[in-house]
Parts: structure tokens; C-alpha cells; sequence
């Protein structure tokens, strides 16, 4: 009996030890690299980098199961620019979800006119899921919202887990609740206040959806703060040297802040803060070239780029 | 025949008490049960709605050590007894060392299929008490994972003859759990070539482990409906073929092995 009670101990004090270190400890492990101070903290505590790495595969592995709860356990993988031009198939919807995927993606498992292995290639489209991509349907989304929760625990400073995450609450509940999704990002906000696209993303849900404009303005004005305070460390960062990679990053991350600067623009018009919007549509066309909703503003309100 | 049977009984009934002896069994219904129920974890904090990330887990449990302990079971059975000595006694007797050989790799098949069915049966019951349970494609995941059991004996007992016996653990457990890694890898490589080329390429792909090709985990956990009985057919065929392929190459490799 004794033995027992002393593990029993043993194992007590363990965990009390744990549960103090990891508290002392947590506030530096939850430091990204890209935020302030962080260099610091890595030289002198490596396993905050090591903690770090492991809360960043944690959630990237949760990310991609949730991508496959999406798709009933269909793994896709990006399709090469040589398979596109072959005419392999890639993806689209059956049905009304949209705005989560890549623009090549296609599945791990090829069709059968573009899989050299014949009777093989049957048999694991058999045995494993597998479905036509081009027309390919989704589960029932609340399935992956769990995996979301998690993801954004195991860290907290995954955007895109509380991007999609968010999008995924919209968009998978039938009354479309809107409410949880923007709770969601105000979490995210909380955890990740320089984070444009989080911003972004709420100034765009109380734009659209809640119609709350001075709350869409609010947000919005920080996303574009935020790019704008961004704007000549992105512009010196990328040239020609850029991996294709970075390059398709670099897209993603134009065709964010360009979403950004033009629903400012828009909120601004809405609320009609002439001024405001005259000024902001002209910084936003010496920024961002196209920007449509800036040339719109000024074409409405007679002002010359 | 009815010799070789009676040689494999025997094997298989001290494989077993070999087996429960080391506890093996035990350690990774255990530990198949702690992966199951640390997922369900989540539900306590708040998290609802896991009931695919439960089955997602306890099936991948069930997978993976099923791979460790068939890897284990299969490559030691044949070095085990040269280092104790006992395949002395045992060929002693009036069997010829290719009887030994597919006696061996039956033991192995018989204590990985009962490990993982006993796995199986944990997890099912524990999922049942989580209120989860699986469609009828769970019977076709049963029989299709007990002939990939069969392949990795056959595979495991072949590589124990031919290599030391961790080299053998590593290579068997690598190419068993890698097998979907590789098989992707090899395609993507491949691409898209002409009729001629398919035709190499579908022969020499037989040969290649396909331990996945039998794992239908992801269609179970998402329900899908059961399997085309001609790719059960296809599978087991399959996997008789090859496993007795590379049974005959052990038992080839054996004959001439000094002990």
C-alpha cells in the first residue's frame, strides 16, 4: 500500500511542478518570431523556439485534417503547372462553399485517364476516399469546426486558422451565424492585434453582413494602418530573387490588402466621409494601382487620381 | 499438409504465450485506449462535435500499432530462435525448414491478427460507450486489414532471413507505414507516360509494399459506403499472391542458410 500512495505523491507533486513551469514559462513560448522583442527572448530561452515549432505543427496538422474533414478524408495536393496544362482536372464546387482552396488543386489520387497504374489505381480509388474534384461537394462544416478550436489553442497566433475558422462558422450553420463567426476573430484580434487580415475580415463581416459601419470602419481603418505601417518593409522585400512560392504569397497578400483598401474606402463612402474618402482613395491608387473602389470614390466625387 | 498444420498449431500456441509473456499485447491495447479516449479529452474543455476526430484516432491507434507489433512479431520469430538455440530442437524433428519457415509465418499472422482484433474490439466498445459507431464498411476494414496483417508476416519473415533482425524490424515497419508515402512519391514521379510504360509500371508497382492500399481508416471514419465487393476480391487475391511470393523467397533464402 505504501508504494502506491507514494506514486501517488510523486506524480502529484509532478504535475503541480509542470503546471507552475508551464505557467511561468507560456508567455515566452506564445512569442512569435515576427513579433517584437522576440530575438531577444529566442537567443536567451531555446526552447521557446522548440515550443514554439511544436504549437506551429500542431496546428498546421489540425489545419490540413480539417481540410480533409471538409472533403470526407479526399487528400488534394496542388497541381503542377505541367498536370494543368495536361488537362488534369482541378478543383471546383458542387455545391455553394467557396473561397477555400488554392487555384490548383487537384487529388492526391489521380483519375483513372491520368493514372499509369491501371488496375492499381482502381483499387486505391477503391479502397481509399476518393472523388471527382471538379465537381466535388463537402461534410457537414460544423465537423471541422472543433478542429479550429483546437488549432487556435495549440496557437493562438495561427491566422488562418482563425480565418477559416470563422468563415467556416458563417457559413456552416444554416441561419448563418455570424455572431459566433465575429466572436471568433475578436479572439483572434485579441490574441493577434497587428494582424491586418483578421481585421480585415471583421470590417468585412460588419460590413456586409451585420451592416454595422461605424464598427466596419473602426476595423478596417486599423487593417489599412496596419498595411500602411507594413508597406515600405513589403515593398524592399520583394524582388526578382523571389522563390515562386513567396511570389504566390506575395499574390495572396496583395489581393488581401487590396480587399482591405478598398472595403475602407467603400465604409467611408457609406458613411459619407467625403474628405476622408477622397484622401484615403488617392493614397490607396499611389499604393495599390489598381484599387477600384479609390478610382470609383473619386469618379462619384469628381476629383482627378 | 496436415504435418505442416500441426507444426504451425504448435508454433502458434507458444507464439502466443510468448506474446501475453512480454506483454506486448497489453501495452498497445492500453496505449490504443489512452490515444482514444486523449482525443475525447477535448469534449471535457468544451470542444463538441470531435466524434471523426475520436474515430480518426482510435482507428490510426489501432493502424499504427498494429504495424509495430506485427513489424515486431514477424521479424523476430526466426533470429529469436537461432540466438536461443531452439530452432535446433525444433528442426530436429521430422519437418523440413520450409515447413518452419510458413509455420513461422503463420505463428506471426495468427498473433498480430488476434492483437489486432483485440484492439479492434476495445476500441469498437469504447467508441460504442462515447455513443460512435461505424457502418457496415467496418466488416470490409476488418477483413482487408487482417490480409495486410498477412502480407506484413509474410514480408516480415522474409526480410528476418535475409537481414539482421533489427534491420529487418526497421526496413518491414518503414516500408509498412510508409508504403502510401512512397506509392504517392513514385507517382507523382512517374506521371503521366505512354501505354508501354504503364504496362512496366503496373507490374513493377505489384511488387512494391502496398501495407496502405488494404488501410481503408479514412473511408471508415467518414462513413462512406461499403467498398466494391470486386476490390475485396481484388485485394485479398492480391494479397494471398504476394504474401506466398514472398513466403517462397524465404523459404528459398532459408534452405541454404547456415544456422
Amino acid at each position: 500500500m505504501k508504494h502506491p500512495i507514494t506514486s501517488i505523491f510523486i506524480c502529484a507533486g509532478l504535475l503541480f511542478v509542470s503546471g507552475v513551469s508551464a505557467k511561468v514559462a507560456l508567455p515566452d513560448h506564445l512569442i512569435q518570431p515576427s513579433s517584437e522583442g522576440a530575438n531577444e527572448v529566442y537567443e536567451e530561452k531555446p526552447t521557446t523556439s522548440i515550443v514554439g515549432e511544436f504549437r506551429t505543427s500542431v496546428a498546421s496538422y489540425l489545419y490540413a485534417k480539417a481540410h480533409e474533414y471538409m472533403h470526407g478524408g479526399v487528400v488534394f495536393r496542388a497541381a503542377t503547372d505541367t498536370e494543368v496544362a495536361n488537362g488534369r482536372r482541378t478543383a471546383s464546387h458542387g455545391d455553394s462553399l467557396e473561397a477555400h482552396h488554392g487555384s490548383q488543386e487537384t487529388t492526391v489520387i489521380p483519375e483513372q485517364e491520368f493514372d499509369p497504374r491501371s488496375l492499381w489505381g482502381e483499387l486505391d480509388r477503391g479502397t481509399q476516399p476518393w472523388m471527382d474534384i471538379r465537381v466535388h461537394g463537402h461534410r457537414d462544416l460544423s465537423e471541422a469546426l472543433p478542429l479550429f478550436r483546437m488549432m487556435t489553442w495549440a496557437d493562438p497566433h495561427f491566422i488562418e486558422g482563425y480565418e477559416m475558422g470563422s468563415y467556416l462558422v458563417f457559413s456552416s450553420a444554416k441561419n448563418k451565424r455570424v455572431d459566433r463567426a465575429m466572436k471568433f476573430l475578436e479572439e483572434g484580434i485579441a490574441n493577434n492585434p497587428g494582424s491586418y487580415r483578421l481585421h480585415k475580415s471583421y470590417g468585412h463581416y460588419a460590413l456586409t453582413i451585420t451592416k454595422q459601419n461605424e464598427l466596419a470602419l473602426e476595423h478596417l481603418e486599423k487593417a489599412v494602418s496596419i498595411i500602411e505601417a507594413r508597406q515600405l518593409a513589403k515593398r524592399t522585400q520583394r524582388n526578382d530573387s523571389m522563390t515562386e512560392g513567396q511570389q504566390r504569397v506575395a499574390q495572396i497578400e496583395d489581393l488581401e490588402q487590396s480587399q482591405a483598401w478598398n472595403e475602407f474606402i467603400q465604409v467611408l463612402r457609406k458613411l459619407e466621409r467625403k474628405e476622408e474618402a477622397i484622401r484615403w482613395s488617392k493614397r490607396c491608387i499611389e499604393v495599390n494601382a489598381p484599387c477600384p473602389s479609390g478610382r470609383r470614390a473619386l469618379e462619384v466625387y469628381g476629383v482627378k487620381p | 499438409m496436415k504435418q505442416t498444420l500441426v507444426i504451425c498449431k504448435s508454433l502458434i500456441r507458444t507464439g502466443l504465450l510468448e506474446t501475453f509473456r512480454r506483454k506486448e499485447a497489453w501495452v498497445v491495447i492500453f496505449l490504443t485506449i489512452l490515444m482514444t479516449f486523449g482525443a475525447y479529452t477535448f469534449t471535457f474543455f468544451g470542444v463538441s462535435g470531435l466524434d471523426i476526430f475520436v474515430k480518426d484516432m482510435a482507428l490510426t491507434a489501432v493502424g499504427l500499432f498494429t504495424t509495430i507489433i506485427g513489424s515486431v512479431i514477424a521479424t523476430r520469430q526466426i533470429p529469436d530462435d537461432i540466438s536461443r538455440r531452439t530452432i535446433f530442437p525444433i528442426l530436429s524433428r521430422p519437418i523440413t525448414r520450409d515447413q518452419y519457415v510458413v509455420a513461422r509465418a503463420v505463428a506471426a499472422f495468427v498473433m498480430t491478427a488476434l492483437c489486432f482484433v483485440m484492439m479492434t474490439t476495445v476500441v469498437t466498445l469504447l467508441l460504442a460507450a462515447l455513443k460512435l459507431t461505424f457502418g457496415l464498411i467496418f466488416l470490409q476494414y476488418i477483413w482487408l486489414k487482417l490480409m495486410a496483417v498477412m502480407w506484413l508476416s509474410a514480408f516480415g519473415v522474409f526480410l528476418s532471413v535475409t537481414l539482421s533482425q533489427s534491420a529487418a524490424f526497421t526496413l518491414c515497419f518503414m516500408l509498412a507505414l510508409g508504403s502510401g508515402a512512397f506509392s504517392r512519391t513514385l507517382l507523382l514521379t512517374v506521371g503521366e507516360g505512354n501505354p508501354a510504360v504503364n504496362w512496366v509500371i503496373t507490374f513493377l508497382y505489384g511488387f512494391l509494399p502496398h501495407y496502405a492500399l488494404f488501410d481503408t481508416t479514412g473511408k471508415v471514419i467518414y462513413g462512406w459506403k461499403p467498398i466494391p465487393a470486386m476490390v475485396v476480391v481484388s485485394l485479398t487475391i492480391y494479397a494471398i499472391t504476394i504474401s506466398a511470393f514472398w513466403l517462397y523467397l524465404a523459404t528459398r533464402k532459408f534452405r541454404g542458410q547456415s544456422l
